[in-house]
């Protein structure tokens, strides 16, 4: 599709002034950059034929009035601003926007009522705020929880850039901004912030102003932080800083390892980390945690270790001290036991019975005794027990109780599990020892922290052995980044290839996919574009041509000057070079172009599912989808 | 496509609508004095029920040229293409009084059944043909990429074994290969496409005379069979006794080798199984239609 | 596990998306089987010319332009019209007052099995006598509502109400069991009097000189010996009896005028018998006197024959007769076909004994009897039950076209058409079959006002 667009799509279509290299060179913001930019003129501001607009605008100057919205949380988009004249105000939303994706096509008993309906309206990501499906790693933001006031408004001034994080990550747009007077904005594509961010004098204050930003507008979208005051958010923000990759305390990718003092609680801004423990046999992955996530709760929360039980003889309590079971408690005459009967007992048997430990539940067996054991009364071959539970071996009453919690919480518990990032990550740290001094003074936070810590354990910690070995996989194949890809059901695909026929009738005689790639189970990930949450492919493209406009697709519009970065890039070989036929275009055409999936951006659905004869193609979520699909 | 709850309202139809064409039939045969016949209005009018489903089914291929416009998703056609292309059979007996008449029509029903069948055996092919390619070709590529593919592992397998044995004269299509792919390499060094080549070594090791010689014996010609069938790969066993622990896991990727050429001619044959009966189903029915529309017309006519 | 970056490292990428070598055979072999389709209607066109065309053969009848086909559809994209029919066959009607006109392609339907053309389906009769509408005024002469022979209605003689409207007395139970026969034929049979024309449909109709004078002869005694009557209209007779007497009168003249002398020992003189003075007077009263025994008014004094010798036996006088005038003989009457609307054959039918369906006539004692068997006595064989039935197709006794108003087809020689024909179980061969009747004139189908001819 050649479409030469605004930089950034405007609901209301505003135009704006397309700056030159000059222009930008006379912004304070942009001092020092003139040079990165003379190189970057040709592509990055080259004039069309005969035109007097450059034909690819990298930076536009734009003014909004009062009460016009830049753009929404929720949509996408690959700009960022800065502020020149004005004010404006940033407002996050009350939920964190999920992803929309584009499921399954319903039913086909849609008759042929709807023709010739070849163009439609392309998808938008803003619209989908009720679209909750969530993939791997992504926790639901909170939604058991109350929101007690509106989020608090942010005042932009000028020479404040915004927009960043969707301009860097690619991430929807964190908050909506609206104009609160009259404003003038620069909107920079990433190559033209990237030259700010790597040469220009202005470098240290944008990435530093990033930073605080980024752990600020974190802070307020977790839903975690709701009920702190102004006051006691911005002295969390101080105690917080922002981890990458790269950051001192980051090594080889480590957040923690196992069995560290747990000292600090983290929110992940984008990327994933995988949660796990060594074990003799293996690696034991509890769970991937993704954008909005939380975790290191060990600090706010009781000990996992299940408090043991505690054995007291109620009829002879002098004769058996209480006793806290291990992992094996023999009951008997024997003088192995661990519970010993007087001898003179004959109607107790030697080795009478046994309570033995076994991933964290008791169980009580009669050994074969002559006179049997009770359990609360009746006689058991073998049983399950725990805190209240009575046991009668023939005339001795015994009682299980909880042992007592340890009063004094340990200083910094050890971390049961290690957190590792898998890719680029940003995560804010905060500080365990201001975190919990804050929610001494406020309890609602020190309840929402419990909840939320108790939601996570039920969702990473008790996933079923079976669950982690579909995340594993899921992981192996890098599906946990994916939002939304071509799969195809093997049982029903008959290899007819109608898929990859419509999908380059659609693409002007270029499929934008191959129908081959991994498996798993019956289905086949395609190599098609799999709309990652935090894209390899548009990282430093020198042109800004690979991004996505409004909505979840990539596109990559006509101006890419086929250096193949993206292609090179991307980890699945989802890209692919093709030749451009020779078009009229100013100054040399490059011959080869990148070509990628985009959804059928301009169609009502993609062509690929609509056009499978036998139903086998579908465009789903591949992790939630494949953790839940009948992999046959 | 795959036959299962999702059809049930098409099912369903097709019971009710049979039922009811059957119970009217019963009833014309019943009324009519000498019979029934194809030029009754009752037959008329079962004729041309019939050759609409069969004219709507048939409208699949002309569909399938115009993939991207939305005429209604290939999964409603495909449907409505079985279930129809089903139903005409009931109704064009109907009309034929279960006679065959002349020439012509004897021709046309002998048409119209081998389509019929031939489209409901491609119908059953479909039911576990793909599961058990799935199951059984596990390294399955592209059927128009099988040429280029298997030609990539011939020239794998020289790879491995001229890094052994050093290089092969016999084995001149897939030096040529290699060369060529080394070229295109380094025409763009930063392509991501770029596969890294072990060179041929310099000089054989002493041991390694029999890899080299099953090489070009069996492992190569095997490789290079043409057509592609599915006949098992050559023993290394063997070989694998007597390797050296330098070149044995060597050995163990032509194994790996050998039993992905081995897959691709399976692949080849399910494939042709799963699309060949197409040959006979849809060009014999381009014949029906053409000799349907003389029918239509001049039976009419008379 | 291979990754999907390492399959797209081992497939070309240069060739989306070539139409690989299936497609392009298909499109080829699909063309082809396109051309076959033509070519094979142009192979049947050569071959077969318009017959290729044919739902089912010719009939054997229409065999001879089977490849003509617009002999008969005439009009493209329309039924046959009767025209079509008609310029070989005679136009056929039904009935005047026929409210829904058939075409002929209603019953006559081509293109099934090569003998079917000419059977005709009870079905289409029923079609329009299972519920009729007539434009006769009055309604319909027949029963509304006719489906299956079952519902057929009883034969119109044999309706209450009708009887023997003959003028003439016959005691059918009399002449079977009369013990007064001679002894060269001591019994009478059905056969003695009854037996059917040549085409073996009909009974012959009785005639006087045949049956009858055997065993009543109409003798007057004249002057001389007795003088047979023939048996003619009264006026017939008188110029007969005139004549016979003057031919009695010359032949015997002594013995009538002159009588006899007593020419021999013994012999008494007889007188003359008749003393008129001229023949004319001798013819006028011997006339006379014979007409008066002739035409003596019917006694019913039993026995009737003793009572009754001429005429009047049998005939009805219509008033009374003056001496000397012609007697009036009311016309007799006697139906020479009693079911009008159908047709029957005894000869299909001379397996049987004469009895088994007339069994009334033995008994019966009046002429008014109608002595034929009831439409009950026809279903005994004629049932509706189809593996043993003798057939209750209506074709059987009943005929569509009504030939009564086309002369042309009246006088023609009709050829009876072979049961099996009728109902569709065999060929017509060429020469009409050993019962087809050519060699013999017989009469076409009579119609109604024609019925009363016979004597």
């Amino acid at each position: 599709m050649v479409r030469q667009e605004l930089v950034a799509r405007h609901p209301d279509g505003l135009p704006g002034k397309w700056l030159t290299p000059e222009d930008l060179a006379e912004l304070d913001f942009f001092k020092g950059t003139k040079r990165a930019f003379k190189i970057k003129t040709a592509t990055n501001f080259a004039p069309t034929a005969g035109k007097p607009e450059p034909g690819i605008k990298a930076a536009v100057r734009r003014e909004y009035q009062k009460g016009d919205v830049l753009f929404h949380a929720g949509d996408y988009g690959s700009t960022a601003f800065l502020l020149l004249e004005g004010t404006a105000l940033a407002t996050i939303p009350e939920r964190a926007q999920a992803v929309p994706v584009a499921g399954r096509t319903p039913r086909s008993l849609d008759f042929l009522g709807r023709m010739f309906g070849r163009r439609a309206r392309p998808t938008s990501g803003g619209d989908a705020a009720a679209a909750g499906r969530l993939g791997i790693g992504e926790v639901s933001a909170y939604a058991s929880l109350a929101c007690e006031a509106p989020p608090p408004e942010q005042l932009l001034r000028p020479g404040d850039v915004f927009g960043v994080d969707s301009c860097i990550n690619f991430y929807p747009r964190e908050a909506t901004v609206v104009a609160a007077e009259r404003c003038v904005v620069v909107e920079m594509l990433r190559s033209v912030l990237d030259t700010v961010r790597d040469a220009g004098s202005a470098s240290e204050q944008v990435n530093s102003r990033y930073r605080t930003a980024a752990i600020r507008w974190q802070l307020r979208q977790s839903g975690l932080f709701r009920s702190l005051s102004e006051e006691q958010l911005e002295r969390l923000a101080l105690a917080s800083e922002l981890l990458t990759n790269d950051s001192e305390a980051v090594r080889d990718d480590a957040i923690y390892g196992e069995g560290q003092p747990a000292d600090a609680f983290f929110l992940v801004r984008s990327g994933t980390v995988k949660l796990s423990q060594v074990k003799a046999g293996g690696e034991l992955i509890f769970g991937y945690l993704g954008r909005g996530s939380a975790f290191g709760f060990e600090n706010l929360l009781p000990s996992r270790e299940t408090p043991p039980l505690r054995l007291r003889c109620l009829s002879h309590p002098t004769l058996f001290p209480e006793l806290d079971l291990g992992a094996r408690t023999t009951f008997g005459r024997a003088a192995s036991c661990e519970v010993i009967f007087p001898r003179g007992e004959t109607g107790i048997g030697r080795k009478h019975c046994k309570i033995e430990e076994r991933d964290g539940e008791f169980y009580l067996t009669d050994l074969e005794s002559v006179n049997s054991t009770l359990l609360n009364g009746e006689r058991i071959q073998q049983a399950a027990i725990t805190a209240g539970d009575r046991i009668t071996v023939v005339d001795y009453l015994f009682e299980l109780t909880r042992a007592p919690r340890p009063t004094a919480a340990a200083a910094a518990p050890p971390r049961f599990a290690s957190a590792r990032a898998l890719d680029n990550v940003e995560i804010v740290r905060i500080d365990a020892a201001s975190l919990a001094s804050l929610a001494q003074e406020n309890p609602r936070l020190l309840e929402v922290l419990t909840e939320v810590g108790q939601q996570l354990e039920a969702a990473i910690y008790q996933r079923t052995s079976a669950q982690r070995s579909l995340d594993s996989e899921l992981v192996g194949l890098n599906l946990y980044n994916s939002q939304n890809t071509l799969l195809i059901d093997l049982d029903r695909c008959t290899r007819c290839d109608e898929c990859v026929k419509a999908c380059s009738d659609a693409h002007g005689g270029v499929a934008r996919f191959t129908r081959d790639g991994p498996r798993f189970g019956r289905y086949l990930v395609t190599m098609a574009c799999r709309s990652c949450t935090d894209p390899k492919c548009m990282i430093g493209c020198p042109v800004g041509s690979i991004r996505r406009r409004g909505s979840l697709e990539i596109q990559i519009e006509d101006w890419c000057i086929g250096c193949e970065r993206c292609a090179n890039q991307c980890p699945f070989g989802n890209i692919n070079m093709v030749e451009r036929p020779a078009l009229a275009a100013a100054a040399g055409p490059p011959s080869m172009q990148a070509t990628v999936c985009d959804l059928c951006a301009g169609y009502d659905r993609p062509n690929c599912v609509y056009a499978c004869p036998h139903d086998a193609a579908i465009r789903v979520n591949p992790s939630a989808f494949l953790s839940a699909a009948d992999l046959g | 496509m795959l036959i299962n709850s999702d059809h049930t309202p098409w099912l369903a139809a097709t019971v009710i609508v049979t039922s009811a064409a059957t119970a009217s039939y019963i009833y014309y045969v019943e009324v009519t004095p000498y019979g029934p016949s194809g030029g009754s209005w009752p037959g008329i009018a079962y004729g041309i029920i019939g050759t609409s489903f069969m004219v709507i089914a048939g409208l699949l291929a002309a569909r399938k040229k115009v993939r991207t416009w939305r005429l209604g998703s290939a999964q409603l056609w495909m449907k409505m293409h079985l279930w129809l292309g089903l139903l005409a059979v009931p109704f064009i007996l109907f009309h034929s009084g279960f006679r065959l008449g002349g020439p012509l029509t004897l021709t046309l029903m002998v048409l119209f059944t081998v389509v019929t069948l031939s489209g409901i055996f491609g119908l059953v092919l479909q039911q576990f043909l793909p599961t058990m390619m799935t199951a059984r070709v596990p390294l399955e590529t592209l059927r128009s990429q099988i040429d280029h593919v298997a030609a990539g592992l011939s020239a794998d397998a020289y790879e491995l074994v001229a890094s052994v044995v050093g290089p092969l004269a016999e084995a001149s299509e897939e030096q040529a290969r290699l060369a060529a792919e080394e070229e295109v390499q380094k025409a763009r060094p930063a392509n991501w496409k770029q596969i890294a080549r072990q060179r041929p070594a310099a000089t054989q090791p002493p041991d390694a005379g029999p890899l080299r010689e099953l090489y070009l014996t069996e492992v190569r010609p095997y490789l290079n069979r043409r057509p592609l069938d599915s006949r098992p790969g050559p023993d290394f066993r063997q070989l694998m006794i007597i390797a050296s622990d330098e070149w044995r896991g060597k050995v163990e990727k032509l194994v790996r080798i050998c039993e992905e050429s081995r897959q691709l001619g399976v692949q080849l044959r399910l494939h042709a199984w799963l699309h060949h009966w197409l040959f006979v189903h849809a060009p014999l029915s381009f014949t029906l239609f053409v000799l349907t529309a003389f029918h239509v017309v001049l039976a009419l006519r008379y | 596990m291979r990754s999907s970056k390492d399959l797209a490292k081992r497939l070309r990428f240069d060739r989306f998306p070539a139409l690989d070598t299936f497609r392009r055979r298909f499109f080829v072999v699909g063309a082809v089987a396109a051309l076959v389709g033509f070519g094979v209607w142009l192979g049947f066109t050569s071959l077969f010319g318009k017959r290729q065309y044919l739902p089912g053969p010719v009939s054997q009848n229409h065999a001879t332009f089977g490849a003509q086909c617009e002999n008969c559809h005439a009009i493209p994209f329309a039924s046959v019209q009767d025209e079509a029919c008609l310029h070989c066959h005679a136009t056929r009607t039904h009935s005047p007052f026929v409210a829904r006109d058939a075409a002929c392609r209603d019953c006559h339907v081509e293109h099934r099995r090569v003998e079917v053309f000419l059977s005709v389906s009870s079905r289409t009769c029923v079609d329009c006598h299972g519920s009729l509408e007539s434009k006769r005024p009055g309604g319909p002469a027949v029963q509304a509502s006719i489906t299956t022979f079952a519902a057929h209605p009883e034969f119109t003689p044999l309706r209450p109400g009708h009887h023997d409207e003959a003028a003439i007395r016959f005691n059918h139970k009399l002449h079977l069991t009369s013990d007064r026969m001679p002894p060269e034929q001591p019994r009478l049979v059905c056969a003695s009097c009854h037996l059917p024309q040549s085409d073996g449909k009909l009974m012959q109709p009785i005639v006087f000189e045949r049956h009858c004078r055997r065993c009543h002869p109409q003798q007057v005694p004249g002057p001389v010996g007795g003088i047979e009557a023939p048996h003619r209209d009264p006026a017939v007779i008188r110029d007969e009896l005139i004549a016979r007497l003057l031919v009695l009168g010359v032949d015997n003249a002594e013995t009538i005028f002159q009588g006899t002398q007593g020419t021999l020992p013994g012999i008494r003189p007889r007188p003359p018998i008749d003393d008129s003075r001229s023949l004319r007077e001798y013819q006028a009263k011997w006339v006379e006197k014979l007409e008066s025994q002739l035409y003596a008014p019917f006694d019913e004094r039993q026995p009737l024959l003793e009572h009754n010798k001429y005429c009047f036996l049998c005939h009805v006088q219509e008033g009374t007769r003056a001496p000397g005038e012609l007697a009036r003989v009311v016309k007799t009457n006697i139906p020479a076909r009693w079911l009008v609307r159908g047709e029957f054959s005894h000869r299909r039918h001379d397996t049987l004994r004469c009895q088994v369906c007339h069994a009334a006539s033995e008994g019966s004692e009046r002429t008014s009897d109608v002595n034929l068997p009831p439409r009950q006595l026809c279903q005994n064989c004629h049932t509706e039950d189809a593996t043993r039935s003798a057939g209750t197709a209506c074709m059987l006794c009943h005929f569509y076209h009504d030939t009564s108003k086309d002369a042309a087809l009246r006088a023609c020689r009709r050829m009876e058409l072979p049961l099996g024909l009728l109902i569709g179980n065999e060929l017509p061969s060429a020469h009409g079959g050993p019962e087809s009747a050519i060699a013999s004139p017989a009469p076409c189908t009579p119609t109604p006002s024609e019925l009363r001819s016979a004597d």
